[in-house]
C-alpha cells in the first residue's frame, strides 16, 4: 500500500530561512509527530503540502498522488487544521456545509452536523463568534466530515481547554485505528505526542534531523543526569545537548554509551527531551562553527 | 491486569509494557488463553502509541508469551509460568554472580556479603 | 481553457459564493451597463451637444472600461486575494481569516482561481469591445443628426480602452497584487484626465485644431473602427489563452 505522505528533496528559500532538501514518509495507520523550535520549518512544510505556496524542488506524494499535478483528488484525501482560524469570520457553518457539500467528492454532511452538535457550535452563528477553541474543532469538524485519508493538523490543541485536548487525542486514535488513514500532527505540546505519536519527525533550522518511530528512539537514546564529577574528558563528548548547572547536569546520550557513565540516573527519553537536546547540542555546534 | 507506565522510568515504554504483562501472567492475573487488550486499545488505555504496545506484544509474542490468531486476537500462551519464573531467577542469578565476584576482587569479606542477605532475608519474614 | 477546465472554474466560483462574500460579476457588470445607459437618458434629452458627446466619448469609453474592471478586481479581491488584506492591513479584516485560505484546502486546483480570473477578465473585455462598437455605431447616428463628432475622440477613446484592457490583461496573467495592480490600472487616468481638462479648457476652436494631432486613430471610426475593435479583443482573449495554457505549476500564494 502507499505510504499516505511522502517527501523528498523538498526545498524551499525564503530572505531570512532555507528549508534545505526535507524528507520523510508516514506509512499507513501512523501518528506522526512534526516537532521544532518557532521558524525551523514545519509550517513552511505544512504549507508546500497545501500548496498554498510553491516549492523550489522536491517532491509531495499523498497516497502516492503527486500534490501539485494531481490537486483535487489530494486536497479530497486530505482533512486540515490550521493554527490560525481558515473558515471565514464572516460566514456561519451551515454556510460552510452548503459550499463543502458542493466541493467535496464525499462530504457527509450528517457526520458534520452531528459532530457540530457534539460540540456544541451553532450553524447558525458567524464564525467570528466562536472562542479559538471553538474555531479549531470547527476546522476538525469540516476536516473529518470529507473521507479524508491524512489529517494535517498545526497546533491543534493550542487553543483547547484540558478535556477538549484529551478529546481530540481520542478522536486522532480512533482516526488511524483503521491502519488505513494517517495524521500528521505539528505541535510544540510535546506531551501531547508521547501520548499519541508512533513516529517523531524533529526539523532544525529548516532541515529534517530525525524521523524514527518512538520506540526506536527509545533504543537509541536515555536522559542522564547526576552531579558534574561524573563527567569526564572520555564521556563528556558523548553527550548530546549537555547543560550543566550548579546543581549538576543533563544531557542526551545514546544509550550504547550509557556504559561510558557511572553513577548517574537514567531515564527514558520523550519528545520534549529529543527536542531541547537536540537544538541545545545544534546550537552549540554552530557556536563552535563561528570559532 | 494493573500495568503501572512510569514515563520518567529508566526503560523504554515498550518494554515497561512488556514487564509489566509479564508480571501480571507471573501473578496469574492473565491466564493461559486469556484474551488480551488490542494494541490498539491497550495504547489508548495505556495514553501511549500503538508502536509501543505493538513492539511490546511483538516481542512477548518473539519470547512465546502470548499468541496471535488471525482474526480473534491475541492470547496468553503459558501453561506453565514456572518457565518465566525460572527465567527471572536465572537471569537474576547471573546478575548475582557477577556483582559476588566484583565484590570478592574488591576483598569484600564474606561475612559482610552474608549479613547483608541475611537483612534482606530477614526484612521479609518480619512483614 | 478546455471546457473540463471552464466547468470547474465556474463551480469554484460558485462555491466560493456560496461560501463567502463575492459578488455575481455578470450581475455587477449587467447593473454598470444599465446605470449608463440610465445617464444617457437622463443627460440626452436635456444636455448641450457638447455634453451629451461628453458623455459618449468619456462615459461610454474609457470610464466604462475602467469602472468594469473595477468590479472584476474587486472580485478578484473578495474571492480570497489574500495579498491584498495582509499588505494593506486593512482594519476591518485584517483580525479575519480571508475566504482564500479555506478554498485553498478544498479539492480544486490553484489554476481555477487563475482560471476564474481570466473568465471574468473575458466577460469585461467582450462587455467592453461592446460598449466601444456601441459608441461608434452611436458617433455615426450624431453626425448624421448634424452634430460635429470628430473621429479622433473616437480613437482616443478606443486606444485608451484598449491600453486599459492590455494592463488588466497583464494584470490577471501574472496573478499581480491586488494593490499593485489598482495602481498599475487607475495610474494611467491621471494623464487622460489631465488631457480631459484640457480639452474642456480650450475654446471650440482650439479644440477642433488640438484634437487633430490623433488624426491617426481616425481609423477607430465607422465599420473599419469596428472591425478593429473586434480583431483588438480576439487577439487579446487569443494571447490570453496562449499564456493560460502554459502556465503551470500554480500555487495559491496564501501569505
Amino acid at each position: 500500500m502507499n505510504n499516505i505522505l511522502e517527501i523528498t528533496g523538498l526545498s524551499k528559500s525564503y530572505k531570512d530561512f532555507t528549508l534545505d532538501n526535507a524528507g520523510f514518509s508516514i506509512e499507513p495507520g501512523t501518528v506522526m509527530g512534526l516537532i521544532g523550535q518557532n521558524g525551523a520549518g514545519k509550517t513552511t512544510i505544512i504549507r508546500l503540502i497545501m500548496n498554498m505556496t510553491a516549492r523550489e524542488s522536491g517532491s509531495i506524494t499523498v497516497c502516492g498522488l503527486d500534490n501539485l499535478g494531481d490537486e483535487i483528488a489530494v486536497k479530497n484525501k486530505i482533512g486540515f487544521v490550521s493554527d490560525e482560524c481558515y473558515l471565514y469570520f464572516n460566514t456561519t457553518l451551515s454556510r460552510t456545509a452548503k459550499a463543502c457539500a458542493a466541493a467535496y467528492e464525499n462530504w457527509d454532511g450528517k457526520k458534520f452536523s452531528g459532530l457540530l452538535k457534539k460540540w456544541g457550535l451553532s450553524e447558525k452563528k458567524k464564525v467570528m463568534t466562536f472562542s479559538k477553541g471553538m474555531q479549531t474543532k470547527a476546522m476538525l469538524a469540516v476536516a473529518l466530515s470529507h473521507g479524508a485519508e491524512l489529517l494535517i493538523l498545526d497546533e491543534p490543541t493550542a487553543g483547547l481547554d484540558p478535556v477538549a485536548r484529551i478529546e481530540v487525542l481520542d478522536i486522532l486514535r480512533e482516526f488511524v485505528s483503521d491502519g488505513k488513514r494517517s495524521v500528521l500532527f505539528s505541535t510544540h505540546i510535546t506531551g501531547d505526542l508521547d501520548k499519541i505519536a508512533d513516529v517523531i519527525t524533529l526539523i532544525i533550522d529548516g532541515k529534517i534531523q530525525e524521523s524514527t518511530s518512538i520506540d526506536m528512539i527509545e533504543d537509541k537514546y536515555a536522559v542522564i543526569s547526576g552531579s558534574n564529577d561524573k563527567l569526564t574528558p572520555e564521556n563528556e563528548p558523548l553527550t548530546i545537548g549537555l547543560r550543566k548547572l550548579n546543581t549538576g547536569f543533563e544531557a542526551l546520550v545514546k544509550r550504547e554509551d550509557l556504559s561510558k557513565f557511572k553513577g548517574v540516573s537514567t531515564k527514558n527519553p520523550n519528545a520534549e527531551n529529543l527536542l531541547t537536546f537536540s537544538i541545545w547540542e545544534h546550537n552549540k555546534n554552530k557556536e563552535a562553527e563561528k570559532i | 491486569m494493573n500495568l503501572f507506565i512510569n514515563a520518567a522510568g529508566d526503560k523504554p515504554m515498550y518494554e515497561q509494557v512488556k514487564d509489566g504483562i509479564k508480571e501480571a501472567i507471573l501473578k496469574g492475573e492473565l491466564k493461559a488463553h486469556d484474551l488480551m487488550p488490542s494494541v490498539r486499545q491497550l495504547a489508548a488505555d495505556l495514553n501511549v502509541s500503538m508502536i509501543t504496545t505493538k513492539r511490546a506484544y511483538a516481542d512477548l509474542e518473539r519470547e512465546g508469551l502470548i499468541y496471535t490468531v488471525a482474526g480473534k486476537g491475541t492470547f496468553v500462551k503459558l501453561e506453565d509460568i514456572t518457565v518465566i519464573q525460572e527465567k527471572n531467577i536465572g537471569e537474576a542469578m547471573e546478575e548475582f554472580r557477577k556483582q559476588t565476584e566484583l565484590l570478592k576482587k574488591l576483598d569484600v569479606p564474606l561475612e559482610r556479603l552474608e549479613s547483608e542477605i541475611r537483612s534482606i532475608y530477614g526484612g521479609n519474614d518480619n512483614e | 481553457m478546455t471546457v473540463t477546465e471552464r466547468k470547474r472554474a465556474a463551480r469554484f466560483e460558485k462555491v466560493a459564493r456560496t461560501y463567502g462574500s463575492i459578488g455575481n460579476v455578470n450581475r455587477m457588470l449587467v447593473f454598470l451597463i444599465i446605470a449608463v445607459l440610465i445617464i444617457d437618458a437622463a443627460i440626452f434629452p436635456v444636455a448641450a451637444a457638447e455634453d451629451q458627446l461628453f458623455v459618449i466619448f468619456f462615459i461610454h469609453g474609457f470610464m466604462l472600461s475602467l469602472m468594469s474592471e473595477l468590479v472584476v478586481l474587486m472580485n478578484t479581491y473578495f474571492i480570497g486575494d489574500t495579498s491584498f488584506i495582509a499588505d494593506t492591513g486593512n482594519i476591518t479584516l485584517a483580525g479575519s481569516a480571508y475566504s482564500g485560505k479555506f478554498l485553498c484546502t478544498l479539492p480544486f486546483e490553484a489554476k481555477d482561481l487563475f482560471n476564474l480570473r481570466f473568465i471574468h477578465f473575458e466577460k469585461q473585455l467582450s462587455m467592453v469591445a461592446v460598449s466601444m462598437i456601441f459608441l461608434q455605431i452611436a458617433a455615426e447616428f450624431l453626425r448624421a443628426m448634424g452634430y460635429t463628432m470628430e473621429p479622433e475622440y473616437i480613437g482616443v477613446s478606443c486606444l485608451s480602452a484598449i491600453f486599459f484592457e492590455a494592463l488588466l490583461l497583464i494584470v490577471t496573467l501574472t496573478g499581480m497584487k491586488s494593490h499593485y495592480a489598482i495602481i498599475m490600472i487607475f495610474a494611467p487616468t491621471l494623464p487622460l484626465i489631465i488631457f480631459c481638462e484640457y480639452m474642456d479648457g480650450l475654446s471650440e476652436q482650439e479644440a477642433a485644431e488640438a484634437i487633430k494631432i490623433f488624426s491617426p486613430l481616425n481609423i477607430f471610426s465607422g465599420v473599419p473602427g469596428i472591425i478593429l475593435m473586434i480583431i483588438a479583443a480576439a487577439a487579446m482573449a487569443f494571447i490570453g489563452e496562449l499564456c493560460l495554457k502554459h502556465k503551470k505549476d500554480v500555487s495559491w500564494n496564501i501569505k
